[in-house]
């Protein structure tokens, strides 16, 4: 991936933590933030979805759907 | 009837119309590939891989290198020599040998890698004023280049009198290379299809710090001090991992990654630091640029890398 005419090699950082990669890579002279966009720019983030929780139906057990007239 | 071995020894003789005769010689190409009927089964097909071998790395065992264009051809081919009878009778004792001398433009540095070729008995193909490329059936039934025996003269100072040129003698090897052996493929090359690489010299800009090595690359000239920096031209397109190559010996070392240096005139290229660190003090690091055909497909086109080994 090229990032201000940096080419990071992305296999290798797939390899490494946020703070492994800057201080392999800071003496491009990026800013740790940039860094930090370069890093999550070749991993993103993954987010977990959470679980949805049980809803109680029992109540409506036997009883026909009400809809809206 | 008389006995007779004519019906075996002969040949058909009936012409054809639009039957290829050899045109002008054109240009010289010298390597040891051999193309098969899959790469000459069109003309689209051979110049492709005719084209591909032009771009192998040096050192490739098909690896083909094209000379200049032809601007002149003086024919030095030994005539067949006869023997008479006592009555006159005229009996060929030797076969003619085929030989040309061409004459190409080359500068300097040109003429110091053709130069390489005097004295050595290469194979040849050649591409003739009809575009057609000649060279040789051999039994497998595949295509290939003919030998000859090469020899080069440098052009030296001009004298004001005569046009001056550098000369190169090609002699045939096996006279059936001519006319028993000959074999052709048409082709629609232009002169600036058949081109030759140029060698890049890779070296080292700045003195590294552990990993992060500074790399440039500059095409020398026999002008003293002069030369051309790589970077001038590709900053931005060899400012990319893949178009780099460095090893300890034949084992790869990760490039984590490369960057322009517009400082230094070259490439920051930074390796892996474990890998780094697992090295050897006095370890041999080799840096290059990848191959002839890779950069060719990322636009950088002529080059071939002379690469540069440094110690750790």
């Amino acid at each position: 991936m090229i990032f201000n005419r940096i080419d990071f090699n992305e296999d290798w950082v797939k390899t490494k933590t946020l703070p492994d990669f800057i201080a392999h890579e800071k003496h491009h002279g990026l800013s740790d933030e940039q860094m930090k966009e370069v890093f999550e720019l070749i991993v993103p983030k993954v987010e977990i979805e959470k679980p949805i929780k049980n809803v109680d139906d029992s109540s409506l057990i036997g009883k026909d759907a009400e809809f809206e007239h | 009837m008389s006995i007779s071995l004519c019906g075996l020894i002969g040949g058909n003789t009936g012409g054809m119309d639009c039957d290829v005769q050899k045109g002008l010689l054109q240009q010289i190409a010298v390597g040891s590939p051999e193309f098969t009927p899959t790469d000459f089964a069109t003309s689209a097909s051979f110049q492709a891989a005719f084209i591909a071998k032009l771009k192998l790395a040096t050192g490739a065992n098909d690896k083909v290198f094209v000379f200049p264009v032809i601007q002149g051809v003086a024919d030095k081919t030994t005539a067949a020599k006869f023997g008479n009878s006592g009555y006159g009778l005229q009996v060929k004792l030797l076969r003619s040998k085929p030989g040309y001398e061409v004459e190409v433009l080359a500068g300097t540095l040109m003429e110091k890698n053709l130069v390489k070729y005097d004295g050595k008995i290469v194979p040849i193909f050649i591409l003739d004023s009809s575009n057609n490329v000649w060279g040789v059936r051999n039994s497998a039934g595949n295509f290939k280049g003919s030998q000859y025996l090469v020899s080069v003269e440098p052009r030296g100072f001009g004298d004001g009198a005569n046009a001056k040129f550098t000369k190169i003698t090609i002699s045939m090897v096996d006279s059936r290379d001519e006319v028993e052996n000959a074999a052709f493929v048409s082709t629609n090359f232009a002169s600036s299809d058949l081109v030759g690489l140029v060698n890049a010299n890779i070296y080292q800009t700045a003195v590294n710090t552990t990993n992060v090595y500074h790399i440039g690359a500059k095409i020398l000239t026999d002008a003293m001090g002069v030369s051309l920096n790589v970077h001038d031209r590709y900053a931005a397109l060899l400012a990319s991992g893949a178009l780099w190559v460095v090893k300890n010996g034949v084992t790869p070392i990760t490039i984590t990654s490369v960057a322009d240096d517009p400082t230094n005139n070259g490439w920051t290229i930074t390796l892996d630091a474990t890998a780094y660190t697992a090295l050897a003090v006095g370890t041999l690091i080799t840096f290059g640029l990848a191959a002839p055909t890779a950069l060719d497909a990322a636009n950088i086109t002529q080059l071939e890398s002379v690469p540069i080994v440094l110690t750790k």
